[in-house]
């Protein structure tokens, strides 16, 4: 097992990281959908750049945290920032909506990308209302996300 | 230091019954502003009513890149232009359009010269998005 946790300024410099990083780890471990994955990380990472952003103060070097979490079954992806992560609305909306719903929309996506590529995505909750996104991609297949909130 | 690698690059490309416009590297979060100017200029300069996006040089795309083909999209109806998108051998954009279900708005085509060769048999004008993605979905069940 290996565990690899990743502290940094959110920055659009982190989101570029962090898409290196998840295409290394989706191709060494051998995920079977990488580019998926990759999109999923990234989804979840700018989530998080943008919540930090929208808080509108000085960013602070630890205000990204990427947790790596690699078994022999599955690679675990936890996503945490300073600005408190996903509003509960946000999480809420993904039970009731879908890509079609949003067909038309010039924002809403991120999320529902998650949830339509990862094996399983949940919430961890945080103070203040909003959420942790963790997700799960199965080593060597893959298959439709399952939700638990 | 700012080691941002994420760059977007757009070339227009007007030939006899539509314009292309090629678009290169990421569409994404952090290229958003560059490409939403680019994008724009190159839909005010083209004076073809059908408009071919090839998507097929972009590395990545994310939902922030998809939400700019939807601002597109919606610019170029608003001016009576219809759009495609072409994607060739590029799988992987491809897919997230079609996880995105973007191929109920615009026709997504794997080879350009079949939409071209389409494009020049009609015999009547096509009047809207609804008729040009039609054409393409009637072809496709036809092929």
């Amino acid at each position: 097992m290996y565990e690899i946790t990743m502290q940094c300024k959110a920055t659009e410099e982190a989101i570029d990281f962090c898409d290196l990083l998840a295409k290394q780890i989706a191709r060494f471990f051998s995920l079977h959908d990488r580019d998926m994955f990759v999109l999923s990380v990234h989804e979840a990472v700018v989530n998080s750049i943008k919540a930090v952003k929208q808080l509108g103060r000085k960013i602070d070097d630890g205000a990204l945290v990427v947790s790596w979490r690699i078994t022999e079954e599955e690679v675990t992806v936890t996503v945490t920032d300073e600005g408190g992560g996903i509003p509960i609305k946000e999480i809420e909306r993904l039970g009731q909506e879908s890509l079609e719903d949003v067909l038309l929309a010039e924002s809403g996506r991120g999320l529902l990308l998650i949830k339509e590529t990862m094996d399983v995505v949940s919430f961890v909750p945080h103070e203040g209302g909003k959420c942790a996104i963790v997700m799960k991609m199965r080593r060597g297949q893959n298959g439709s996300s399952d939700i638990h909130f | 230091m700012d080691r941002r690698i994420s760059t977007f690059e757009l070339v227009t490309v007007s030939v006899e019954t539509y314009a292309k416009i090629w678009l290169k590297g990421n569409l994404v979060y952090h290229t958003q502003q560059a490409a939403r100017q680019k994008m724009e200029m190159a839909l005010a300069e083209i004076d073809r009513n059908i408009v071919i996006m090839d998507v097929s040089q972009l590395l990545f795309i994310d939902s922030t890149g998809l939400a700019l083909l939807i601002h597109f999209f919606k610019k170029a109806v608003c001016q009576n232009k219809q759009i495609a998108l072409v994607v060739s051998t590029n799988k992987t954009v491809e897919r997230i359009l079609a996880i995105a279900k973007f191929d109920k708005l615009f026709p997504i085509v794997e080879r350009e010269e079949d939409l071209a060769r389409l494009l020049a048999s009609l015999t009547k004008e096509i009047a809207s998005q609804e008729m040009l993605l039609k054409i393409w979905q009637n072809h496709c069940i036809q092929n």
